[in-house]
């Protein structure tokens, strides 16, 4: 064999190689890219390890949001979600009070235009836009959260009269005297509370000052009795619960966890 | 008849062999591609990837000041409300995203100030509750129009806690029975007691500048066996504790750390109507001590709601 028959073969060897090295980087290259596309859901919805809430889930306050599924239907669009939060919990008990966060107002971002969504209902985790019926999500753009709320425990002393039954205790709640019996020694008021529909919950009136036994709550009514002979006219009273707190800020949501 | 390795037209270069390099060489590429896809990248695309990867980090969220620089809480003020006569600070709590948030104590504060251009004021009281994870409510007696007023943590840890028993007659029912708690050499928590017929309050105070809690129960001896089905003696508890939670009541605020207070007792079974069976009273009083563990922590600017 001729030293260019040699030549010739090993240039023909290489040439192969490259041509068949350059239709398989772009091979590969594709199959990465599918396979990226096709598995971000599992990989976002199982956190890395070592995680408790996932860089990638929406943070508002200390609560992650993390949307679970979007749905399309004749009512519009529904967005359902869980609420973690990352408040300190060693040794509370009995924190089924409700949830942590109060998403109230959102906003779609959709080929179309913009959509505003609500949440009614604190203790629901599921935000509604009735405007965006019919779509799929590769048509929405961004989500955002434009209004939310923080639970915040309150306790604050009204006093309350004959002369003067209503009182605001914070915004949004009042309460109002709406019946006084004495009998025996004994003085019995009934307190009606006022609420708007969802600034606050857990309400609790109690007695203040001495003589006051307990109080029983019913449906936005607490009956207080007062072991007294005085004749007194003006109760002094605390109201106590959980009110909504605004908190600064729009957030954006990643719905790239959430399933269709 | 020619020589395959030789083209038609007269040219003496041996075409078989070369192609049958190419051939091969594309072959053994080939197989590495193969092999290449079929194992998958051995790590992760850097510029390909349609989200970025997260990065490990223990910092807690954005916004968020550490209470102790040791620590793994940390504590932002949410919102400020301005009443009248007072201001309501909302103030959250959080660890960092690696962290379980069920591992972590709520943070103790033995006080908050509200720091001003040359001057601080002093919180009234802070409380908490269980139905409002992490959320501390401050208030503080006195209205904040500065906006770039701060809000100051005075990180806090048990110094000393202890406990009393009193036990009166049932003459004293009505009357306040006064008590002095020694915590600590030289630390005591002083207030009164009033026990009445199915209710009690409780009034209390610590020394100067000492930050303390203090709960306190009341038992009616001689009750036992009241009520029917009712083994235990009559009791009364604070209004936040735990055992007068059935379920489906509602969930009260717990005071925290503070310099006094005052709050209700209430009966946790059924209501005591003949005193005349009570033999004695009992108090058990419970207090603690707190002492500022490290640095005053100085919070974000606050931003007053109207």
């Amino acid at each position: 064999m001729s030293v260019r028959l040699v030549t010739l073969t090993i240039v023909g060897f290489i040439l192969g190689a490259f041509a068949a090295g350059g239709i398989g980087v772009s091979v590969i290259r594709e199959v990465r890219a599918l396979d990226d596309a096709t598995s971000l859901p599992a990989q976002n919805i199982a956190r890395p390890d070592g995680y408790h809430v996932d860089p990638n889930e929406t943070l508002i306050s200390s609560v992650a949001l993390i949307p679970i599924s979007l749905t399309f239907g004749d009512d519009g669009l529904s967005i359902s979600y869980d609420l973690t939060s990352l408040a300190p919990s060693l040794g509370i008990e009995g924190s089924e009070g409700g949830q942590p966060l109060y998403p109230k107002r959102w906003l779609v971002e959709a080929i179309g235009g913009e959509f505003e969504g609500t949440q009614t209902d604190p203790t629901k985790t599921e935000a509604l836009f009735p405007l965006l019926a019919g779509g799929s999500v590769d048509q929405i753009d961004s989500v955002r959260v434009l209004e939310a709320f923080l639970p915040s425990p309150f306790e604050v002393p009204v006093s309350v009269s004959a002369s003067e039954p209503q009182v605001s205790v914070i915004t949004g709640v009042k309460v109002v005297l709406a019946r006084t019996t004495n009998s025996e020694g004994m003085t019995t008021i009934e307190v009606r509370v006022l609420t708007d529909d969802d600034s606050a919950r857990d309400i609790q009136i109690i007695g203040d000052g001495p003589g006051w036994i307990s109080a029983v709550s019913t449906e936005g009514t607490a009956t207080l009795t007062r072991v007294s002979d005085d004749g007194a006219t003006e109760f002094g009273l605390v109201v106590s619960g959980t009110s909504w707190v605004a908190i600064d800020g729009e957030f954006a949501v990643n719905i790239g966890v959430a399933d269709e | 008849m020619s020589d395959p390795n030789v083209n038609s037209g007269g040219s003496e270069i041996p075409w078989k062999p070369p192609v049958i390099a190419a051939i091969m060489g594309a072959l053994v590429v080939a197989a590495f591609v193969i092999f290449a896809i079929v194992n998958g990248p051995t790590d992760p695309p850097e510029s390909d990837s349609l989200f970025a990867q997260p990065v490990p980090s223990v910092d807690i969220p954005p916004g968020y000041v550490l209470l102790d620089p040791n620590g793994d809480v940390g504590v932002k003020v949410e919102s400020v409300i301005q009443d009248s006569a007072y201001s309501i600070i909302v103030v959250s709590s959080a660890v960092a995203g690696t962290t379980d948030p069920s591992d972590s104590l709520s943070p103790d504060v033995a006080y908050w100030e509200i720091g001003l251009e040359g001057a601080r004021v002093m919180m009234g009281s802070q409380f908490a509750s269980d139905g409002a994870g992490g959320i501390t409510t401050i208030v503080v007696p006195a209205e904040i129009s500065d906006p770039e007023a701060t809000v100051v943590a005075h990180p806090a840890a048990v110094l000393a806690s202890a406990g009393m028993e009193i036990e009166v007659s049932s003459d004293m029912i009505g009357e306040p029975v006064v008590f002095a708690l020694e915590v600590e050499p030289g630390l005591v928590i002083s207030g009164h007691v009033t026990v009445g017929d199915g209710w009690g309050t409780v009034e209390w105070s610590s020394p100067d500048g000492t930050v303390a809690t203090l709960d306190a129960e009341v038992t009616f001896t001689g009750t036992e066996n009241l009520a029917a089905d009712v083994l235990e003696p009559m009791r009364l508890v604070p209004v936040y504790d735990p055992s007068l939670a059935r379920p489906g009541t509602v969930i009260v605020p717990r005071p925290l750390f503070g310099f006094g207070g005052s709050y209700g007792l209430y009966g946790d079974g059924p209501s005591l109507t003949e005193v005349a069976e009570v033999t004695s009273i009992v108090i058990d009083l419970n207090g603690t001590v707190v002492s500022e563990t490290a640095e005053a922590v100085v919070l974000n600017p606050l931003s007053v709601e109207g």
